[in-house]
């Protein structure tokens, strides 16, 4: 159903959780597009691009392709990038609007790929009208059906699921892995994961959902394996030493339950990208499903401070209510972020 | 000239990849608000781009999903905008519609939405904009297609016209350049730039001019549609680095503006003292060239100008610039021709750090901190682009910036 929104910017896509979550794999990621969603993804979406030499690619869809449909030509294509670069250990075939029009057959043409190539081939049919909270779960999802093996349980090894830096700055990754090895438990994957890891991503004793769209991976590995996950961020500071006694918080799931529990305040919670993770830890949370929702919730009389990233914050009209910007890279990329250093030095 | 012509391959897309992009450029017409109606992914770069350019509030988006792709989504539109509207802090003159990739291979008829919805809101102007990557190899690219709609919303001015547009560059030359004196002595001024207004009916002026320059091919199709509507007929300009092809250039505007007897001399002489006064700052430091509308042209003009070229990074060899492409590979200098895009770059990193970068492809591929932010060709044309060039290129030498502060601050979208 068509959505207005006139004030803020369109999140973080699904195929942009896609590449998040194998960035720092050993893979060749071509992203099925004309230019404009690689664009999204390299520019706006991955602050770990600049600089990188991972092999992520746009396929270079044009009209006449669309139209006649041949995908030899991408084949081709991704066959010559194999010979200018390294061997990846899989290729992945990320989807974007214009595939779903003409309605591409991911799986068909990851099996056409990997005969091609002879290297193990994914197909994630995102289509950037889902965000990336999904396409995160989906990228999961396909290596852990693939590689992930019974696996004995490795008393103190953890999974850190969920962690990619559309959700978390670099210090507060850097804090979330500090305490975890602190606490005397040994990462088995997290963001840095690889292929080995995910093949062992069975064996931990417990895995620790630090965002939604890790939550969305714990709960399949409970049901597939059985292993107990925590929604928690081990290490997570919140500097904030006043929040007022009706606040309202807006941010990914398992970080507002933080900023929650780190105020001791009882804050009305609210989540903007999907309402998929059931469960009755969250069950008191209200789902903002547009812009609208999310104008109206911020301006209700019923909170004095609105914790959220500072382009929501800036929808409060209300110049008595308290703001305190949390930014979120998902939701305004490095502009939120750079609003809250120069508020900092204004002050 | 080392030359890689391979460009049936993955698109490798480097953080120095992009300009402006077409939000931003659309958003020069004034008072004007962009409405895009697409996937919210689709928006996601120009948003954030907005953001970072203090451009925003410019903007505003309906999102699709699967159901309004299937069924159609001009219904939603005009559903929406009345709402929109009543959120705008001032009611625009005009908004511009624009629909993504998606919609090349659904086809709503935006024409007829656009009438619909003027019906509806009569004090507001209507144009559909394309923001589809996915036509970039045919003739009608979004880059075009923007320009075209943007002058589109000139209205037909009835009575004896008079001055020159200046269509295609994306921010107006400064005072200094020769060619405002030019026109002023062929009885062709004012001379106009989109840039000028900040009130839509003041941008109607635009409509009074009897000619428009054309200084980048984007607006090649919008000038040949203002010839069509408007009676101007229009002059392809280029920026050129190079002196010779200014002066043919300023010789084929005379002729058409069916005048004669300026002098461009002071201006020639000046600009090859700026020249000279590089080339001895930086002596044989070499120099990479890429950002500019006519990569091979500059790179071809600094060379007879006595610098030290070594390597060209362009995707493209737009018409304007083949020949310049030609001569340098029947030349048999040792140049380096770079596709940015092509999968062998993503490795590559430091390739000659003690180089001049110019344009930021440039800059990024080559590891080099002196850089001449020349990408878009802002505020260069005739001779006096090439003494602001020549400044940039000695400044460059002699202090050092960060490529990602740069790219930053000019606002770069894919």
């Amino acid at each position: 159903m068509a959505k207005l929104c006139v004030y803020l910017p369109p999140f973080a896509p699904d195929y942009s959780g896609v590449c998040s979550a194998l960035f720092e794999m050993n893979a060749l990621i071509m992203i099925h597009d004309a230019s404009g969603c690689t664009g999204n993804y390299t520019g706006f979406d991955e602050p770990r691009w600049y600089g990188s030499v991972k092999q992520i690619y746009c396929s270079g869809l044009r009209k006449n392709d669309a139209i006649s449909g041949g995908e030899s030509k991408f084949i081709d294509r991704i066959r010559k990038a194999l010979t200018d670069n390294p061997e990846p250990d899989f290729i992945a075939i990320v989807g974007s609007p214009v595939p779903m029009v003409i309605g591409t057959d991911f799986v068909g043409l990851a099996q056409e790929v990997q005969s091609a190539t002879g290297v193990t081939t994914f197909g994630f049919p995102t289509n950037g009208t889902k965000y990336y909270t999904d396409g995160y779960f989906l990228a999961l999802k396909k290596l852990i059906d693939r590689y992930a093996e019974p696996y004995p349980c490795q008393p103190g090894v953890v999974n850190i699921l969920g962690a990619t830096p559309l959700d978390f700055w670099q210090d507060e990754y850097k804090r979330l892995i500090g305490a975890v090895a602190a606490d005397g438990s040994t990462v088995n994957f997290t963001l840095t994961g690889e292929i080995a890891q995910i093949r062992k991503i069975a064996g931990a004793a417990l895995n620790y959902a630090v965002s939604e769209s890790g939550l969305m991976v714990a709960r399949y590995l409970h049901e597939r394996f059985g292993t107990p996950y925590k929604a928690e961020i081990p290490g997570f500071l919140f500097d904030e030493r006043f929040v007022g006694t009706n606040a309202l918080i807006i941010a990914d799931r398992v970080k507002a339950h933080e900023i929650r529990r780190a105020t001791g305040s009882n804050a009305t919670i609210a989540v903007v990208f999907n309402n998929s993770v059931p469960g009755s830890q969250f069950a008191g949370d209200i789902y903002l499903p547009d812009e609208a929702a999310v104008i109206k919730e911020v301006n209700s009389p019923k909170y004095d401070t609105i914790i959220a990233d500072p382009l929501i914050c800036a929808l409060v009209r209300d110049a008595n209510k308290t703001l305190i910007p949390v930014g979120h890279y998902a939701v305004s990329g490095k502009q939120g972020q750079k609003t809250i250093k120069s508020e900092v030095n204004q002050k | 000239m080392i030359d890689v012509t391979d460009t049936d391959t993955l698109l490798y897309s480097p953080p120095s990849h992009g300009d402006w992009g077409i939000v931003r450029v659309a958003a020069l017409v004034p008072e004007c608000h962009l409405l895009f109606v697409c996937p919210s992914a689709c928006g996601r770069h120009g948003a954030l781009g907005a953001l970072g350019q203090g451009f925003k509030d410019r903007l505003s988006y309906i999102y699709i999903d699967r159901t309004d792709i299937i069924r159609g989504y001009a219904e939603a539109v005009k559903v929406h905008v009345p709402t929109l509207l009543s959120m705008l802090p001032r009611r625009p003159k005009a908004i511009m519609v624009y629909v993504s990739c998606l919609d090349d291979l659904i086809g709503t008829d935006l024409k007829v939405l656009c009438c619909e919805l003027k019906a509806q809101h009569p004090d507001i102007h209507f144009r559909a904009g394309h923001m589809n990557p996915i036509t970039i190899d045919s003739n009608a690219p979004p880059a075009l297609t923007t320009q075209d709609a943007m002058f589109s919303f000139l209205d037909v001015y009835g009575s004896e016209k008079r001055g020159a547009n200046l269509i295609g560059n994306l921010t107006s030359l400064p005072s200094e350049c020769e060619l405002y004196a030019v026109l002023e002595h062929c009885g062709a001024a004012p001379v106009r730039h989109i840039s000028d207004y900040r009130e839509f009916g003041a941008f109607q002026d635009m409509a009074k001019s009897e000619c428009n320059l054309v200084l980048s091919p984007i607006a090649s199709l919008a000038a040949r549609n203002m010839e069509r509507k408007h009676g101007q007929p229009h002059l392809p300009l280029f920026v050129s680095y190079d002196l010779d092809e200014i002066a043919g250039d300023y010789q084929r505007l005379l002729t058409f503006l069916r005048c004669d007897g300026y002098d461009f001399t002071p201006h020639i002489d000046r600009a090859r003292r700026e020249i000279d006064r590089a080339r001895e700052i930086i002596g044989d430091t070499p120099i990479a060239v890429s950002g500019v509308l006519k990569t091979y042209g500059l790179a071809a003009a600094l060379l007879r100008y006595g610098f030290n070229v070594v390597s060209v990074m362009s995707d493209d060899i737009i018409p304007p610039d083949k020949a310049a492409y030609e001569g340098l590979c029947a030349c048999g200098v040792g140049l380096r021709n770079y596709l940015p895009q092509h999968p062998k770059n993503i490795s590559l990193r430091s390739e000659c750090p003690e180089s001049i970068a110019v344009g930021f492809e440039a800059a990024y591929i080559t590891g080099s901190r002196r850089i001449v932010n020349a990408n878009g060709d802002h505020g260069m044309f005739g001779y006096d682009g090439v003494c602001r060039f020549m400044w940039q290129l000695a400044a460059a030498y002699q202090s050092e910036s960060d490529l990602a502060e740069l790219m930053d601050e000019y606002g770069v979208v894919v």
